[in-house]
């Protein structure tokens, strides 16, 4: 007994471990793959119960079908260019606020620093009408910069980044001063390599957020000129009656399939930057 | 200032000659907002087009149609867009809302231009044209409008030994529903909690879900309290399924599953449920919602309006689009192209329409039904506040098994308690 019970707790754990990770595997999978499976179907065969986890004839034609519906690629290039555009300013505002706020000890630094946070607090759906009146005014509406401007920055990039500088031990950045080396130096070649998981995941996260943003882009664009690819494809569900589901799956794959890529090329630069975190 | 008059005159002699004759021929872009994707997108796109090639072509006139979102959120945007000063000119409106932008001056009346250029409103379907009206004056003209009917899974009422021409009475309604429970196991009807179905059930009872001055609910009157008692029998005794306001797509999964035998849904969805019956092989048939003291349904859908705040020349091009729009051989188009009904007596002459109706016979039952017994909807603003507490109402009966007395004097309690129809 006493040798037999270590092994068949073993055995049970293992077995219980591999249980455990199919089941999340599940968790994660099954949407995707019925994301798919019903992107395939025909609509009579959408809502069909019991599900059927397989399809006899795969209905490729329901990829043109969203293209046929909406201008497709134009709102991929409109997508592509709002949320790179919103990162690149983020890198410029979120990078020397959040080095500033860890590093420098000023007069008002600790208010300032809480108003930033306190603006994450407010939501979006508050400041829509004023926005939108503002940029109208200017005659804004239905331009990149519109889209672009008001998530310039971000109180939670800032957060988090400034949390990352704090991490950096100060004797590092006196050896570095002790070398001649300037504000601009440290930040580019002693604090950004050192937070680069960090960063990376922010840059993940922002890319996530607004690539998938429907709000705003919905809010600030009365034709289709600048509007991004999940008003597109959020307008596949926007019929008067019956929804044809699996035109729109179709149109939910090609919009999540940038974003499986990017993860998965970022996926250890994140696990990283979660295990640093927790690891202090 | 001498310099300035100089400066101005110069102006003048350059710009004359050769800017302000090719300002006349210039044509005039107008924007045109609409709701809703698919066929109506598409419907919407090519009349647009069609117009710009032909009318738009001769009057100089060209019109850019631009997608908005739902009715409510075309309406939110409409009224952002008034307030920043940048309207479209020509939008589709909900047909209830045309009074609350009515009197808050964000569009403005046809009714010069109808007696001007002596628009046939008689022409027009009696009953899409209440919707249109606001204290006599005309704001809106009936463009993609539709009505709630009967659908039937033929197939079903056949295997139960019904006649699949439907039933006639809300007594065979209740007979139907109890044979094709008993013989076939599907629930007779599937049913959502929806207001606008619950407007036809009123007006067949012989009344309406407002008092007639729009002042006062009728929540808890006898004729909601039958209407409510009838359906909640049916639920209790399970030859009825209710599912609750949010959850309208289960309706579609019951029908396309042959869960149930027949629904209530808008004309606009009768390609959709055609599609669905030919992928899962099943007969679908059409017929008026049953009668209680007398047939009855409400129209729903949207009217082309005009927006108060452009210039004269833009207004007059906007209505001549309007025009163009409402006018039969475009409606012809519509309404063959989505399914919304026909909105005037001269379509259905067509020969296009009528060779419509000899091979989908299904569009025939939408229009006799309308022809005959189409009313209008509520206009009071605050209407959208006490349908919320009538689909929650049916929401409570039907699914939950609320008792009908005291969720219904709670409700009507809480609409006047609130003012929300604004009595004074």
């Amino acid at each position: 007994m006493r040798v037999q019970m270590p092994a068949f707790r073993r055995a049970s754990g293992g077995a219980c471990r591999t249980a455990v990770n199919f089941l999340i595997f599940a968790v994660f999978f099954i949407p995707f793959y019925w994301m798919f499976l019903t992107a395939i179907k025909n609509l009579g065969q959408t809502l069909q119960t019991p599900p059927t986890f397989w399809v006899a004839r795969a209905h490729w034609e329901n990829f043109n079908r969203v293209f046929e519906a909406i201008p497709f690629f134009s709102m991929l290039k409109n997508n592509a260019i709002m949320t790179f555009g919103i990162m690149i300013c983020q890198f410029f505002t979120v990078i020397p606020a959040a080095y500033a706020f860890a590093r420098f000890k000023f007069k008002g630094g600790g208010f300032l620093f809480g108003l930033t946070l306190a603006t994450m607090m407010i939501p979006a759906q508050l400041v829509f009408l004023p926005l939108f009146l503002m940029f109208s005014k200017m005659g804004m509406v239905n331009s990149y910069a519109s889209l672009i401007l008001p998530w310039a920055t971000s109180p939670f990039a800032i957060f988090m980044l400034r949390q990352a500088f704090k991490q950096v031990p100060q004797e590092l950045i006196e050896a570095a001063k002790l070398d001649n080396a300037n504000e601009w130096k440290i930040i580019f070649k002693l604090m950004l390599p050192i937070a680069r998981p960090t960063i990376i995941t922010l840059g993940l996260i922002t890319f996530i957020l607004n690539w998938n943003d429907y709000f705003w882009p919905f809010v600030l664009t009365t034709d289709n000129t600048v509007r991004t690819l999940p008003v597109g494809i959020t307008s596949l569900n926007i019929v008067d009656g019956g929804v044809k589901y699996h035109i729109l799956m179709a149109g939910n794959l090609l919009l999540v399939a940038p974003v499986l890529v990017v993860f998965l090329f970022a996926q250890k630069q994140i696990i990283k930057a979660f295990t640093y975190m927790g690891g202090k | 200032m001498k310099k300035a008059f100089v400066l101005l005159a110069l102006l003048a002699v350059i710009a004359s000659p050769a800017v302000l004759p090719a300002a006349a021929a210039a044509p005039v872009d107008l924007t045109f907002w609409y709701s809703w994707t698919d066929k109506i997108q598409e419907n919407n796109i090519n009349l647009a087009k069609m117009f710009n090639e032909t009318r738009g072509k001769e009057l100089g006139i060209r019109v850019t149609a631009e997608y908005q979102g739902t009715y409510d959120e075309l309406h939110q945007k409409l009224q952002a867009a008034y307030v920043a000063g940048k309207t479209p000119s020509v939008t589709v409106m909900e047909i209830a809302s045309v009074r609350r932008f009515a009197e808050s001056g964000v569009i403005m009346p046809l009714s010069p231009y109808i007696e001007r250029d002596k628009i046939d409103m008689d022409d027009f379907f009696k009953g899409l044209l209440i919707n249109c009206n606001v204290g006599g004056t005309w704001y809106g003209l009936p463009y993609l409008r539709s009505t709630p009917i009967l659908y039937m899974n033929a197939t079903l009422l056949k295997r139960a030994g019904l006649d699949p021409s439907g039933p006639k009475t809300w007594d065979e309604l209740a007979e139907y529903c109890k044979a094709i429970k008993e013989k076939t196991g599907a629930y007779g009807i599937t049913l959502n909690s929806d207001i606008w179905i619950f407007e036809a059930f009123m007006l067949e009872n012989g009344a309406t879900t407002l008092t007639p001055d729009e002042s006062k609910s009728n929540i808890n009157s006898p004729e909601s309290r039958h209407v409510f008692a009838f359906f909640k029998d049916l639920v209790d005794k399970g030859y009825v399924r209710c599912v609750a306001g949010e959850d309208y797509g289960k309706v579609f999964a019951d029908i396309m599953n042959q869960k149930t035998a027949m629904f209530f849904d808008s004309t606009a969805d009768l390609t959709y449920n055609l599609e669905l019956a030919r992928e899962n092989g099943y007969e679908i048939n059409t017929c008026f919602i049953p009668s209680k003291k007398t047939y009855g349904v409400p129209t729903g859908g949207c009217n082309l309006v005009l927006t108060s705040r452009q210039t004269d020349r833009e207004r007059d091009a906007a209505w001549e689009f309007i025009k163009w729009m409402t006018d039969s051989k475009q409606a012809a188009y519509a309404h063959s192209y989505t399914g919304y009904v026909a909105t005037r007596r001269s379509v259905v002459e067509l020969p296009e329409i009528r060779t419509l109706y000899k091979e989908t016979p299904q569009f025939k039952v939408a229009l006799d039904q309308l022809e005959q017994y189409g009313h209008g909807r509520p206009m009071n603003p605050g209407y959208a506040q006490v349908m919320v507490e009538w689909t929650a109402a049916m929401d409570a009966i039907w699914s939950n098994g609320a008792d009908i007395g005291s969720t219904l004097s709670a409700a009507d309690a809480k609409i006047t308690r609130m003012n929300m129809l604004g009595a004074k």
